[in-house]
């Protein structure tokens, strides 16, 4: 992983650092292709997201640097978005994007506010592992577990709380996604 | 190993290929088992989507940051001069 800690400040500093290197470069392009501020800074920050799921895959690795990449993931996004020559894009770009950003369900959003209430703190933990993508030693202490074994049956503790939670609160899939 | 633990497993296809099958078989027969992968699989989902929603947040925020704070007020000209 190559976001070292997953501590809002230091990931705060990581976005505040690649807003200050590449939004600039995004914002001149989205300009060059006559889009506004806020088209800049709607696919500037889907691509921010992508570019954060992408670096959190233990065998992810770019052969252009940070900075290009995102501009890569920027432009892609602007293409998609209109439709326009997608062609100029690499295939190895678009093929990779396509696992991200097409292939996801969109939760309703009054089951993931259900759970946000009722097991804010499964959530987090989960969240941690899943998403950001922490070893379980990052895990056990963030979380105050005693070590990684005690983090592990927590975890699966989660999950199977988390699931049954939902299960019992929507029975069909019509309640859980949009 | 709790269930929750083994339905991972079984779902990242990290069972042993033995008891891989005898999971498929089981989910044929037992629909409260076959419910709880669905249901497993839908708290995966769950989760990235909270995951998503939070770090939308705080990138919202940095934003926030960026345009509104005086030390960042060179970076916001710099912006500002691009779209006029």
């Amino acid at each position: 992983m190559i976001i070292e800690s997953d501590k809002p400040q230091t990931r705060e500093e990581l976005f505040i650092a690649l807003y200050e290197s590449t939004f600039p470069k995004v914002a001149t392009f989205i300009r060059k292709m006559n889009g506004s501020f806020d088209e800049a800074k709607d696919i500037f920050q889907d691509a921010l997201i992508i570019y954060y799921e992408k670096k959190a895959e233990p065998d992810f690795s770019v052969k252009v640097d940070d900075k290009a990449y995102l501009m890569g993931i920027c432009k892609h996004l602007w293409y998609k978005h209109h439709h326009a020559n997608t062609l100029k894009q690499s295939l190895e770009m678009t093929a990779e994007l396509k696992l991200t950003t097409e292939e996801e369900p969109k939760i309703s959003e009054s089951i993931l506010q259900f759970i946000e209430v009722s097991g804010k703190k499964c959530l987090d933990l989960l969240k941690a592992f899943y998403y950001d993508k922490l070893s379980m030693k990052d895990l056990a202490g963030k979380f105050g577990f005693a070590g990684e074994h005690s983090a592990t049956v927590q975890k699966y503790k989660c999950l199977e709380k988390v699931r049954t939670a939902i299960q019992h609160k929507s029975l069909t899939k019509e309640d859980f996604y949009v | 190993m709790c269930e929750a633990q083994y339905l991972e497993n079984y779902l990242t296809g990290t069972l042993s290929p033995e008891d891989s099958l005898v999971m498929d078989a089981r989910v044929l027969l037992d629909m409260g088992l076959n419910d709880k992968i669905i249901w497993q699989q839908r708290t995966y989902e769950l989760v990235k989507a909270y995951g998503r929603k939070q770090l939308k947040m705080e990138i919202e925020k940095v934003h926030n940051q960026l345009f509104s704070e005086k030390r960042f007020s060179s970076f916001r000209q710099k912006i500002k001069n691009i779209f006029n």
